[in-house]
């Protein structure tokens, strides 16, 4: 097992623009949530922040286990350096949407979770790594789904969504790699809570808020 | 002068029409269940509350509080996120309302609006966000009561609060677009009558 991981990132239109918004925000001294109805927004932004914490240090461990030319190699299976350089493009997509959700949850005035301890096991195969990515991408594109209905927020809905939309594409990207269908059923299902902590629970611990 | 004049009789009718003998006076206390309604939810939510009315006449005069559980709480939600959310009131109010002095009637509408204070209270099963405000409120609503007896009858009311402050001092766009806080509740409730006449 190894440690697990802070992030501090980057990037992309909207997601920049979340996230110079919500620095203004601490900044205008404003990070004090002052109304009910954006309690459930602002849980809603840090449940899937969660998510995306798990995500991140997925592709930054498992990456960082891949280094030497012989475990490169297993990656010929699926496409090779290409692929690589996808995976590690979809690492830093998922910083920049924890930034994002942060960004958001700072906006609303409430207080974001700013790390959680990840940690995964070393995986002896590119197959492992791409198997668990499979199962941790379909993971957070049922979380996306399960609650884009409970936001209330038209700005923070636009926002969810638009990570839900680059979420399926991971899962349907892995899972092709992976041998399976891009798209397996016409409509996708959402998760309960217990089923998504489930899942994320082998590889999260504890997280810190701000 | 005229004017003057002509106001002033319209006042002391209105007044003597409006302010009843002692004998007249009644005393209700009126515990009710309600369903509180939340436009941002869309949901009825269920709670309760008591009123205590002093009527003279056509006149009443009288206190209420309300209290509604999981008013913040969205229909479905799968995910579990909210630990718990209410609204709770508490105003005073004024109107008027037909007597129960005529023995023949056992229905009395009445019309009552006031001001207060509303408590609004909503927080994630993480603990990380916790809100409640404190606003003063404005209320309207009316309703009818149908007495069984001299004594014992039952309530229902229709009443709207709306909350006087807005809901972010300083609001960043994102939630620029919110609205004071405003609902209506629908309670019914029994009467007990403490009648002087």
């Amino acid at each position: 097992m190894r440690n697990g991981h802070s992030h501090t990132f980057s990037r992309r239109n909207f997601l920049r623009t979340a996230a110079a918004a919500g620095a203004a925000a601490v900044a205008a001294d404003s990070a004090s949530a002052q109304d009910p109805r954006v309690v459930l927004d602002a849980a809603v932004l840090n449940f899937l922040l969660r998510i995306e914490y798990v995500q991140a240090e997925l592709y930054r461990e498992g990456l960082s286990d891949f280094t030497t030319a012989a475990r490169i190699r297993q990656f010929d299976a699926f496409g090779g350096q290409p692929t690589l350089d996808t995976l590690r493009s979809f690492e830093e997509q998922e910083h920049a949407h924890a930034e994002a959700l942060r960004a958001l949850i700072l906006r609303l005035g409430a207080t974001p979770l700013v790390s959680c301890n990840v940690t995964f096991a070393r995986f002896a195969t590119a197959s492992d790594m791409m198997q668990t990515a499979f199962a941790i991408e379909n993971m957070g594109v049922s979380a996306y789904l399960g609650v884009v209905p409970l936001l209330r927020i038209p700005q923070v809905q636009t926002g969810v969504a638009s990570i839900a939309s680059v979420q399926s594409r991971h899962a349907a990207y892995v899972g092709m790699l992976n041998g399976q269908s891009p798209a397996p059923a016409p409509a996708d299902t959402p998760r309960s809570r217990e089923e998504i902590l489930g899942l994320l629970g082998p590889y999260i611990g504890t997280c810190a808020a701000l | 002068m005229t004017t003057t004049m002509t106001r002033a009789a319209a006042l002391a009718l209105l007044i003597c029409t409006l302010t009843p003998s002692a004998a007249d006076a009644d005393f209700l206390v009126e515990p009710f269940i309600s369903w509180t309604r939340n436009k941002d939810t869309e949901r009825w939510v269920p709670g309760g509350g008591a009123s205590a009315e002093f009527t003279s006449g056509w006149l009443i005069v009288g206190g209420d509080f309300g209290y509604a559980s999981g008013f913040f709480d969205p229909e479905e939600d799968v995910l579990d996120l909210i630990a718990s959310s209410h609204v709770l009131t508490f105003s005073g109010h004024a109107g008027v309302g037909m007597p129960a002095r005529n023995d023949a009637s056992r229905y009395f509408p009445y019309f009552t609006a006031g001001f207060g204070w509303m408590r609004q209270d909503a927080r994630d099963r993480e603990g990380l966000v916790d809100v409640t405000r404190n606003d003063p409120a404005l209320n309207f609503g009316g309703g009818i009561r149908v007495l069984f007896t001299e004594y014992l009858g039952v309530r229902a009311d229709l009443r709207y609060f709306r909350s006087m402050r807005d809901p972010y001092e300083a609001p960043d766009p994102i939630v620029a677009d919110l609205e004071r806080v405003g609902f209506w509740r629908l309670g019914l409730g029994a009467v007990i009558r403490f009648g002087t006449n």
